[in-house]
């Protein structure tokens, strides 16, 4: 039994003196100790566990802190920046990567895009006779002019010989192809709801529809021209889709205003939205396929 | 920070993160050198070095961690340490577990007398399980002292289960027999 007097018996809390209990009882048990040994064995055991401590003082903390501080990992400032960049909220890293993305397309692409709108606004205003079969015209070729303009500048710095440094940021390709393309889409998109919004006011046409008009061959012209951009220059493949887009506007409109065909009331909304959903299938294999395309465009040594 | 586990304060250690360092330094400082202090007979200068040299060797040589918990690994690299310092032959003709010295830790409340008692009855326990050899006193101690399971303490000493548990049952034999023959049949320490 234990003696009251044994020397480390400094009177221990009741529930710290109960666990310590358990697990000598638990300790004997996986020993398949007898009881004559349990007997023997206790109050040793409740020995050790009762050895008084000696105290480290922070100045012993401080002595080996600083023994250890030499030989920690030493860190680049790079990679200490990056890791304070994943510490940050995941929405405000999007933004931060979004507005890196933005600062790296040249301000004649901001600019030439609010030109391409206004420039539209004002044939639309001031166009006599505001037909709604002229107003999607206009709205289908200036529509895609945007995106051709926006694929031609966000992807341009693979000949700028930007890709190298690109590979080596933290975020994914995959990352800044999307948040790219985010960026570039989301600009037109809203100027171009803008100019939705402004033919609605000025001729009284539904706003959706409007918006249908622009934004579906948008999607298709953005997605040819991403795709083609994967194996020529980007100037290239935006003027080449940009140009198959108008070729075929103007076949259909060709064919469609042949006086048996009339009265032609513009391209059906099944057919836009069909545009819409092809030109969004070529934007997401051109995403899933760029990576891949990167070792081709690597500028060679 | 108090409650990221010791492998987070550890990625973090390494990632050079050296507020992680002092928290994973003041978890373990205490622990770890009085579990040496223990191992290596009383010695607290002895075993403030060997605490000192086994945190460097966890910077050093994390990689050998792999997927073990840290606190086995710490303490396995400690035993080890302790066990080289044992090894050498200069160590072993000075070193005495005979009457190490320790810290007064009387209790307040306990009169002169009990006090005077149980500081030689703790410098009697002290001195016979010093006379174990460091195999069993490190037994002994990461599963009485530092509380770790059976496995743990296997994994630590990289020894079988039932190894450790031998051990354990030899050792508390052999502490027993040296208390009594240092006591006298009738007059034990414990009884």
């Amino acid at each position: 039994m234990m003696n009251d007097l044994s020397p480390f018996s400094e009177y221990p809390e009741r529930h710290e003196r109960h666990e310590r209990h358990e697990g000598l009882t638990e300790t004997w048990r996986e020993l398949e100790a007898t009881p004559a040994e349990i007997a023997e064995w206790t109050p040793l055991a409740w020995q050790l566990t009762r050895w008084p401590e000696r105290h480290i003082t922070p100045a012993d903390t401080q002595r080996l802190l600083a023994a250890l501080a030499p030989a920690m990992p030493a860190v680049s400032p790079v990679r200490q920046a990056v890791r304070a960049h994943q510490r940050l909220h995941p929405l405000r890293r999007l933004a931060d990567m979004a507005r890196i993305q933005a600062s790296i397309l040249q301000p004649a692409f901001w600019l030439a895009s609010v030109i391409i709108v206004l420039l539209g606004v004002t044939v639309e205003v001031s166009t006599t006779s505001t037909t709604d079969t002229s107003t999607a015209l206009l709205l289908q070729a200036i529509g895609p002019l945007l995106a051709c303009l926006s694929i031609a500048s966000a992807f341009r710095s693979t000949s700028a010989r930007m890709l190298e440094f690109e590979l080596g940021c933290p975020p994914s390709v995959l990352q800044l192809i999307v948040t790219r393309l985010v960026v570039v889409l989301g600009y037109d998109t809203a100027l171009g709801l803008g100019l939705s919004a402004v033919s609605t006011l000025a001729g009284g046409s539904n706003f959706v529809t409007l918006t249908l008009h622009w934004l579906m061959p948008l999607l298709l012209v953005a997605g040819m021209a991403f795709i083609l951009s994967l194996w020529l220059p980007t100037a290239y493949a935006s003027g080449i889709a940009y140009g198959i887009w108008l070729a075929a506007l103007a076949m259909y409109y060709a064919t469609a205003l042949l006086p048996y065909r009339l009265p032609f009331t513009g391209v059906p909304v099944a057919y836009e939205y069909a545009i819409g959903i092809i030109g969004l299938a070529l934007l997401i294999a051109g995403t899933l396929a760029f990576p891949e395309r990167l070792p081709r465009l690597l500028p060679k040594s | 920070m108090e409650s990221i586990s010791d492998e987070q304060l550890l990625a973090a250690v390494l990632a050079g993160d050296m507020q992680a360092l002092t928290v994973l330094v003041e978890r373990y400082q205490q622990p770890l050198t009085n579990y040496l202090d223990r191992l290596t007979g009383g010695d607290w200068s002895l075993a403030q070095d060997l605490t000192q040299e086994t945190f460097l060797r966890v910077l050093r040589y994390h990689a050998s961690r792999g997927s073990r918990p840290f606190r086995p690994w710490l303490y396995a690299i400690a035993t080890n340490l302790a066990r080289d310092h044992f090894k050498s032959a200069a160590v072993r003709r000075a070193l005495s577990f005979d009457a190490p010295q320790f810290e007064p830790c009387e209790d307040e409340r306990a009169g002169p007398e009990s006090q005077a008692l149980a500081a030689e009855q703790r410098t009697t326990i002290i001195a016979a399980f010093c006379t174990l050899s460091s195999e069993y006193r490190a037994v002994l101690l990461l599963r009485f002292y530092s509380e770790m399971s059976l496995q743990e303490v296997a994994d630590i000493l990289n020894i079988p289960l039932g190894t450790v548990k031998s051990r354990l049952s030899v050792g508390l034999s052999r502490l027993r027999k040296t208390l009594a023959a240092a006591e006298g049949t009738s007059q034990g320490v414990f009884s």
